[in-house]
């Protein structure tokens, strides 16, 4: 899911960093200090998680949580998500130091949209399609945002894109099934501040 | 307890970073690369840059090794890309030891016939190789996990400092 050093081109690379830069500045201002210690563990829930691929017939994929992570942090998912791709891309060779924006901006969205999605459906939804949704939606919307990146970047890449794309689809289906164990969990135990 | 546990058991599955340990030696360019759970790269693409040039480029066999004579000029960077976000880099530097070939064999008359200077360059680009495959095995060694755990160490530290600078900010 990491997009590789030096894939692309000057103008994605500018425009995510910008569309990133105030996003990040923002989360940091507004970023409580009570909040601080809950983006660590999520970032290196993210860290560890992405680090780990699983084999899928020439490809491999890797899980992201980003429902979770989005839920818990909201818009400080970006944060969280910079300083572990930047790890990420610094210690293990994942990713990289130029398509770090492009990275964090396309996971950040997905999380973001399991958050946004989790606050409009929680009361509307059965639990159960509630927590599938926010674990299969953010996937998908983040892998679009590689595909998109990749196909601005170069024409050359809408085979790679298309690869991406239909890669994540199991991907998907098994964090939607992942988050539906992991919300009765935490359902159970009734974590204070997570509101499930 | 259970999802502490449910998100700390991925680490024991095995993660994929890649490394690369690449030599050359008398124009033959050797490369191995794998991934961190000691997987070859099979057939994975690798360029060759020079001052940020392409100067060559293959695809690796599938034991994830390319060895062939190819005419470069050290030092020069090979970059391997695994797919799907793995990347690897190294830097050959210029041969130290180059200068040697002006070595004679004035002093062993016994070996007239025998070029000793060719079998110098033979035995060093041999071991020269054998050298780049134990550096390689010891790369493989090299627990993934180390690496995880460093990470979240960082992460630690950054969270915690933020944490320290932000709570002396708020008094």
């Amino acid at each position: 899911m990491h997009i590789s050093e030096g894939v692309l081109s000057a103008g994605v690379i500018a425009t995510s960093t910008v569309v990133l830069a105030p996003l990040i500045i923002n989360s940091i201002r507004k970023l409580h200090p009570d909040d601080v210690s809950k983006v660590a563990l999520l970032s290196a829930l993210f860290f560890v998680v992405s680090t780990i691929h699983l084999p899928l017939g020439v490809t491999s994929v890797h899980f992201m949580l980003l429902g979770i992570i989005g839920i818990m942090l909201g818009w400080h998912s970006f944060t969280a998500l910079l300083i572990a791709l930047l790890l990420q891309a610094m210690l293990i060779g994942f990713g990289g130091i130029s398509s770090l924006s492009a990275n964090t901006l396309n996971t950040g969205i997905g999380a973001l949209t399991g958050f946004y999605l989790f606050k409009l459906l929680k009361d509307r939804l059965p639990t159960i399609v509630v927590s599938f949704l926010v674990g299969f939606v953010p996937i998908l919307v983040a892998s679009v945002g590689i595909a998109v990146a990749l196909l601005f970047s170069s024409e050359d890449f809408l085979i790679v894109a298309q690869t991406a794309l239909i890669a994540h689809l199991p991907l998907a289906v098994v964090e939607g099934i992942m988050m539906v164990f992991l919300f009765k969990t935490l359902q159970k135990y009734q974590i204070k501040g997570l509101n499930i | 307890m259970r999802v502490i546990i449910l998100f700390l058991l991925p680490i024991f599955i095995y993660a994929h970073s890649l490394s690369v340990t690449a030599s050359y030696e008398n124009k033959e360019l050797f490369i191995e690369s794998f991934y961190g759970d000691g997987n070859p790269c099979k057939g994975c693409f690798f360029r060759v840059k020079k001052d940020d040039k392409k100067v060559f480029q293959g695809n690796l066999d599938h034991e994830g090794v390319f060895e062939q004579e190819v005419k470069l000029t050290a030092p020069f960077d090979v970059h391997i890309n695994g797919g799907m976000g793995h990347w690897a880099d190294v830097i050959i530097e210029g041969n130290e030891m180059g200068e040697e070939s002006d070595v004679t064999n004035s002093t062993n008359t016994m070996m007239n016939s025998i070029d000793e200077t060719k079998i110098r360059q033979i035995i060093r680009s041999e071991l020269n190789k054998q050298n780049t495959k134990i550096e390689s095995l010891i790369e493989k060694n090299k627990s993934n996990t180390e690496k995880m755990l460093i990470g979240l160490g960082y992460i630690l530290g950054i969270f915690g400092l933020w944490q320290l600078f932000a709570r002396k900010k708020e008094k």
